[in-house]
């Protein structure tokens, strides 16, 4: 794993919300609006349930009037207009009434073993006022403008598995709906999806019961939920290595199973020449101002004219017509416009490869044990073997020691400083430097006997105890562990975001800074209802 | 009376490793500190102040990993010892005083104990853990705060 193909990545059929959204549709989840108590100044609360065969959840929604100075979607932000939690099963009054003096205040409240996730979303100033008049007049909004955001509402975080509170993921892992990574997540923000356009609906008919107008399908369906991502999710990448490796040798093995596939049937063709007319469209609607997206955009913009030249004249019945394809991209096409295809050729291929989605979860219960009897000596050979990137590095020249990761004080925000600006980071710095300390720990094996035990090593250097667990459990595990220096001057936590957020299932990521994504979720996606009616759970994709 | 506080165990699975490090742990013996605080938890048992005291003694848990890294060293004298081993040979069956492992269950005083996903603690235990933890934030300047995500930027649009 590379940070430069990491930052290029886009969602696929293994993505967690593509995986939410077929089992919805395959078991027949129903879906129940039970309450929607919301004045015209837009306050209250509504419920949103979907029910699996066997049970109930409920996004408990609590709806707030925002000063428009008040908004802000970092996380040292104390207020927003709509706040949510993650019900398991159906909440009494009393529930509602326990959580309406938690949920609003977000990380200053407290949850319990009923409440599965916490969330909060901010209106698009740009859209919402906007997409209200519209309404309130009796018209519809103009898709134009719709496209250059995307969405009405963002959220700011999502969080899950015990946080504040909340249920631990050991309480929900082996149910059949929850045990793929964040399928609750997904669940939380497919149901926000649902509240906001009933929101403003239901607005626009307070504002002028006269003349307002419901949005047409079509056009609802263009709205999707937008997320800001900030720097939160880096230190994920990092901290979950076992997980993190999951997740992407099920993609490698997906891709692997199409290249295999040796002649591909007219339907298969079809559906992938279909995919492909998308991807202008797609994106025209990709907005992004910053240069390094804009730049990549750029690239990405004659990969695409240079995969329709190419298929212009494909031959798809020679033998392993995909794997040709995707060679061809490796040799002609930018890494985001191979990871496009990667993404692309898995299409028509559902039956084949979303079982894999079945093993991206990990049981990271317990730490892995470290073996004390092995010798420096094999433990050396371990870090020569898989960690020879982080051995060629010169860590004594400051840009390559540059960043120090640290958590503020300030509502335990992440953050990422510049260590010779601010030395004092150094006494807050947190593990997350794999490369560096790798380094420093192989320098101290060296200076041992071949033969001591790796337990006396651990003994005398404490301090190496964290990375060497982490090189015994990388080394087993090839897509673990992020082949770059993530505290060099010139590294982008926009890469690891981004990795982060193709496997949720996110498309056009907009980078505000170098530490800082704008996303969609569920763009283009069928609503509960029309997914009860039978509309397609996949065939939305690549929306514009 | 003081008020008990309930944490989700992975909730308190993390603070206890953030108060490992900030009582001045390395990250790597932080972690092996914590599981073994959660895993007492995870049985309902509160063994936080005796845990607690031990962070004054950093060989103590220098000590515990290495009999997790070598099993053979442990000489089973405490109840620490025998989280340990069970850490790495859960089908072992182990005694220690009034502790019993049996292989599948934890058994104190004849009383088999049960496993539940979430920890309680007092009031003063929270916050003991808390002013640890809290050594290992950084304190909030103006400089500081540049270096999160969105700072700078018009985030309101």
């Amino acid at each position: 794993m590379r940070l430069d193909r990491m930052g290029s990545m886009h969602q696929s059929r293994l993505s967690f919300l593509r995986q939410f959204l077929r089992r919805v549709s395959k078991q027949n989840w129903k879906f129940n609006r039970d309450l929607f108590e919301i004045n015209a100044r837009g306050v209250g609360r509504a419920l949103y349930r979907l029910s699996t065969p066997s049970r109930d959840y409920t996004l408990v929604c609590f709806a707030h009037d925002l000063p428009d100075e008040m908004r802000s979607d970092r996380v040292i932000a104390s207020a927003w207009d709509a706040t949510f939690t993650l019900y398991d099963g159906k909440p009494s009054i009393d529930d509602i009434n326990r959580l309406s003096q938690h949920v609003p205040y977000q990380e200053e409240g407290r949850l319990t073993q009923n409440e599965l996730c916490l969330s909060r979303a901010n209106r698009s100033v740009r859209l919402w006022d906007y997409v209200l008049n519209c309404l309130a007049e009796g018209k519809q909004p103009d898709l134009d403008r719709i496209r250059d955001v995307g969405y009405l509402m963002r959220t700011t975080a999502v969080y899950g598995s015990g946080k504040f509170g909340s249920a631990d993921r050991r309480v929900v892992e082996k149910r059949e709906e929850a045990n793929s990574p964040f399928q609750l997540e997904m669940m939380t923000v497919y149901l926000i999806r649902t509240f906001v356009m009933d929101l403003i609906e239901h607005l626009a008919v307070m504002k002028n019961p006269e003349t307002a107008v419901k949005l047409d399908s079509s056009i609802r369906r263009s709205f999707g939920v937008g997320n800001s991502t900030g720097l939160g999710m880096a230190p994920f990448l990092i901290n979950h290595p076992r997980l993190i490796h999951n997740w992407f040798e099920a993609k490698e093995n997906a891709i692997a199973t199409v290249k295999n596939v040796e002649d591909a049937t007219q339907t298969e063709i079809s559906k992938f020449k279909e995919l492909v007319t998308r991807l202008k469209p797609h994106l025209k609607a990709w907005q992004s101002e910053h240069p390094v997206q804009v730049k990549k955009n750029l690239v990405l913009e004659k990969d695409i004219e240079k995969l329709e030249d190419k298929l212009e004249g494909f031959n798809f019945h020679i033998k392993f017509p995909w794997k040709t394809l995707c060679d061809w991209s490796e040799k002609e096409l930018s890494i985001e416009g191979q990871e496009m295809l990667n993404s692309l050729v898995l299409e028509p291929y559902g039956h084949l490869i979303d079982n894999f989605g079945d093993q991206m979860s990990c049981d990271e219960a317990k730490l892995f044990p470290i073996n004390g009897d092995m010798t420096v000596e094999s433990v050396k050979s371990t870090i020569e073997a898989y960690y020879s990137w982080a051995l060629e590095i010169d860590w004594s020249d400051p840009s390559c020691n540059a960043r120090a990761w640290y958590t503020s004080e300030e509502k335990l925000e992440p953050r990422l400083g510049e260590r010779f600006e601010m030395p004092e980071l150094n006494e807050y710095e947190q593990a997350l430097q794999p490369g560096r300390d790798v380094a420093r720990a192989y320098a101290n094996l060296c200076e041992l006997e071949p033969e001591t035990p790796l337990a006396s090593f651990l003994a005398v250097y404490p301090e190496h105890r964290h990375i060497i667990r982490r090189c015994l459990t990388c080394g087993e595990l090839p897509f673990s562990e992020i082949r770059d220096n993530t505290i060099d001057s010139s590294m982008l936590p926009i890469d690891m975001l981004r990795a982060k957020l193709s496997f949720f299932g996110a498309c056009h990521f907009d980078p505000r800074s170098d530490r800082w994504v704008r996303i969609n979720m569920f763009k283009g996606a069928p609503f509960p209802d029309e997914l009860s009616s039978g509309s397609d759970p996949e065939d939305w994709i690549w929306a514009p | 009376m003081s008020e008990e506080i309930e944490l989700s165990l992975n909730e308190y699975e993390a603070l206890l490793n953030k108060a490992a490090v900030g009582s001045g742990l390395s990250w790597g013996v932080a972690e092996d500190a914590a599981a073994c605080g959660a895993w007492f938890m995870s049985f309902g048992v509160n063994e936080l102040d005796t845990w607690i005291e031990h962070l004054h003694d950093k060989r103590f848990w220098i000590d515990y990993c290495k009999k997790i890294d070598q099993p053979s060293s442990n000489k089973l004298s405490n109840i620490f010892d025998l989280a340990a081993l069970v850490y790495v040979r859960p089908e072992k069956k182990v005694q220690v005083n009034n502790y019993e492992w049996t292989g599948e269950e934890l058994i104190i005083d004849g009383y088999k104990q049960t496993p539940s996903f979430r920890a309680c603690l007092s009031e003063k235990q929270f916050k003991t853990l808390n002013k640890y933890a809290y050594k290992t934030y950084a304190p909030a300047t103006d400089e500081s705060r540049l270096s999160g995500a969105g700072a700078g930027l018009s985030d309101n649009d």
